[in-house]
């Protein structure tokens, strides 16, 4: 409990100051913020009118506080584009970028599981030669030109998948997922990447351990000794890089979307800098990042759930920082 | 102090630098491979061109209708033209230019600034160590291309601005690092023996530690390069780095993207130039690193 406990005290400095960031990100225009989302022609009752609904003539710790009550009433402000309120338009775009994570993530585990597993047991064997040097390649590979690829030979030459568009899933899951195909499997390549890196090291580490050799000497079945004893240890990490890689994943996204067409936060955020639809830009930036922050504290809360050494915080601690 | 980022080891926020630890080193050889020497000899030609762009027989990059668009392979274009007759082998090379200066100039600001947080961090401890690494942390709090997209979408996107978003990104990685290399270098005999003796702390610092703690960090540093240069990529990509028309790799795959179908010659270029480059980067930085055993992330 009081592992919780200063978790959560961190969670809320953490995301205290990743808010009080966003909301300065205004201040970071050139000259006056009203002006710069405005344009040069704007009339200065125009400048004024929106200094006063953007709270611009009080000092920045009153202005942050009403913000973030605000926010917290679920009140993220209007676009000055399309005077739609910006916390309805994220809520109309996050749904797509979260099934995209999920089948991503998805992909990813169902084939880096396997890989990883088998290239660990099998070390140095010519799968593990591949399997490795795959990864390693992969990682080079930015969902910026593996997207490109993918488009080219899916969509463009066999026309398998649509290029760009998105189904929503009210529309049919199969047409949905025919959609999303190509965007989740972009960004799950770079997750196999690294999943199966951390996964092989973590078995061979394993494998050594005296227990599986008791196991082994019990005439346990190799397929029960990989999966029951080896692999679970190795979730640990799995899923500490897992949490780490979401930040990749949702810049990854951002890019995704924009090829594909995927109408996610990703897209609504870029189509916002470019329209200097600053407000809308400000409230996804803050959606993603707390959502990273939590979605991070949750894996840490997630460890003792796996790994009972971690009950203990100090043989945790030590586990943790000795890899 | 710790959030979850710590929790994988030394370098949380940027998971490409964890990983060629986590691979594990336990098979390397400790003679380089040929592979990092090829890779070595690729990044040096890249270097070479990129510097002398202006100096070799190219035509221009930007310069329309030199040429008819979508030209294949020729002897008077090598690599073809794209879709406004401009010549791609010009275009990749001063592409090269910008990919380069972002990825050295922002890992150098990485090294000079976390460099230094990460030793007054782990030198000194107490209140410092705590407010430098709670700083940290709330750097890694954002997703690292998020943050980059936010500081050049609010400061405009030019390539100063580029290089300083994406240098801020490589700060928290390198501060770990650096700090917890301290810390260890600190308990040892010859910093101890410094200590006892009455050297002054400056000194110590800079005597002692910092050669030490050096190597670490230029390791850790040339695997950050590749990452400064896909992070560019990507912002190039959305159109927020080096204004069209002047070439990027990221901008050129952008344009490319919208002529795929007709002209997929004018992505492949680009697409080729950068995923050979990060890869030798990574190659290099990875086998270095097993060469000289550094160990990161010990605590």
């Amino acid at each position: 409990m009081r592992r919780v406990a200063i978790k959560l005290v961190e969670l809320v400095v953490v995301v205290f100051f990743v808010t009080a960031i966003t909301f300065l990100l205004l201040n970071l225009l050139p000259g006056s913020p009203a002006l710069s989302i405005l344009g040069a022609n704007a009339t200065p009752h125009a400048v004024a009118q929106l200094d006063k609904t953007l709270n611009l003539n009080h000092p920045l710790p009153v202005r942050y506080a009403d913000w973030i009550g605000q926010i917290l009433r679920g009140n993220f402000g209007t676009s000055e584009v399309d005077g739609q309120p910006v916390a309805q338009a994220i809520l109309q775009h996050l749904p797509v970028t979260l099934e995209l994570l999920v089948l991503c993530q998805l992909m990813a585990f169902l084939v880096a599981i396997p890989a990883g597993i088998w290239a660990g047991y099998r070390k140095n064997s010519w799968i593990d030669r591949v399997t490795t040097g795959g990864s390693f390649a992969l990682l080079a590979f930015p969902p910026f030109i593996v997207a490109l690829l993918l488009v080219y030979v899916f969509a463009v030459r066999w026309h398998v998948f649509p290029a760009t568009g998105f189904t929503p899933i009210s529309a049919g899951l199969f047409s949905n997922l025919r959609t999303m195909f190509l965007p989740a499997f972009t960004l799950a390549l770079g997750s196999v990447a690294i999943y199966v890196r951390v996964l092989r090291s973590e078995i061979i580490n394993v494998l050594e351990e005296n227990y599986i050799t008791a196991a082994r000497a019990k005439g346990m079945p190799s397929w029960w000794i990989l999966l029951r004893h080896a692999f679970r240890p190795s979730t640990f990490s799995l899923v500490t890089v897992a949490g780490i890689n979401i930040g990749f994943l949702i810049g990854g996204s951002f890019i995704v979307e924009q090829i594909f067409a995927l109408p996610g936060i990703g897209l609504l955020t870029v189509d916002a800098i470019f329209s200097r639809d600053y407000v809308t830009v400000q409230g996804c930036i803050l959606v993603v990042a707390v959502g990273f922050v939590v979605i991070n504290f949750i894996v840490d809360l997630l460890y003792p759930v796996l790994d009972p050494r971690v009950r203990d915080q100090r043989i945790g601690r030590m586990r943790v920082s000795g890899q | 102090m710790t959030f979850s980022s710590t929790l994988a080891g030394g370098d949380g926020g940027n998971a490409l630098l964890v990983l060629p630890d986590l691979a594990g080193t336990d098979a390397r050889s400790r003679r380089l491979s040929v592979m990092f020497w090829i890779s070595l000899g690729w990044i040096g030609l890249v270097v070479i061109v990129a510097i002398f762009a202006n100096v070799l027989p190219l035509d221009s990059p930007t310069a329309i209708g030199n040429a008819n668009p979508g030209l294949g392979p020729s002897w008077a274009h090598l690599l073809g033209t794209d879709e406004l007759g401009r010549d791609l082998l010009a275009r990749v090379v001063y592409g090269a230019r910008v990919s380069l200066i972002v990825g050295v100039a922002a890992t150098a600001l990485g090294v000079a600034i976390g460099g230094t947080l990460g030793l007054v961090a782990g030198y000194l401890g107490g209140i410092a160590d705590v407010v430098i690494m709670g700083a940290m942390n709330v750097l890694l709090a954002f997703p690292s291309l998020i943050l980059a997209l936010a500081i050049v979408t609010f400061t405009q996107p030019t390539l100063l601005h580029v290089t300083l978003a994406i240098g801020i990104l490589s700060i928290a990685p390198l501060c770990r690092v650096v700090r917890a290399s301290t810390i260890s270098l600190s308990r040892r005999e010859f910093v101890q023996a410094a200590q006892v003796v009455g050297v002054r702390r400056r000194r110590i610092i800079f005597r002692e530690i910092v050669p030490n703690v050096l190597p670490t960090a230029l390791a850790v540093a040339l695997v950050a390069i590749p990452g400064a240069i896909l992070a560019e990529g990507a912002l190039s990509f959305l159109g927020l780095s080096v204004r069209p028309p002047s070439p990027s790799w990221g901008n050129m795959l952008s344009e490319g993207r919208d002529v795929l179908a007709k002209y997929p010659l004018i992505a492949l270029w680009p697409s080729i130039a950068m995923l050979l480059t990060v890869l030798s980067l990574n190659f290099v930085g990875d086998e270095l690193r097993g060469h000289l055993d550094v160990k990161e992330g010990g605590l």
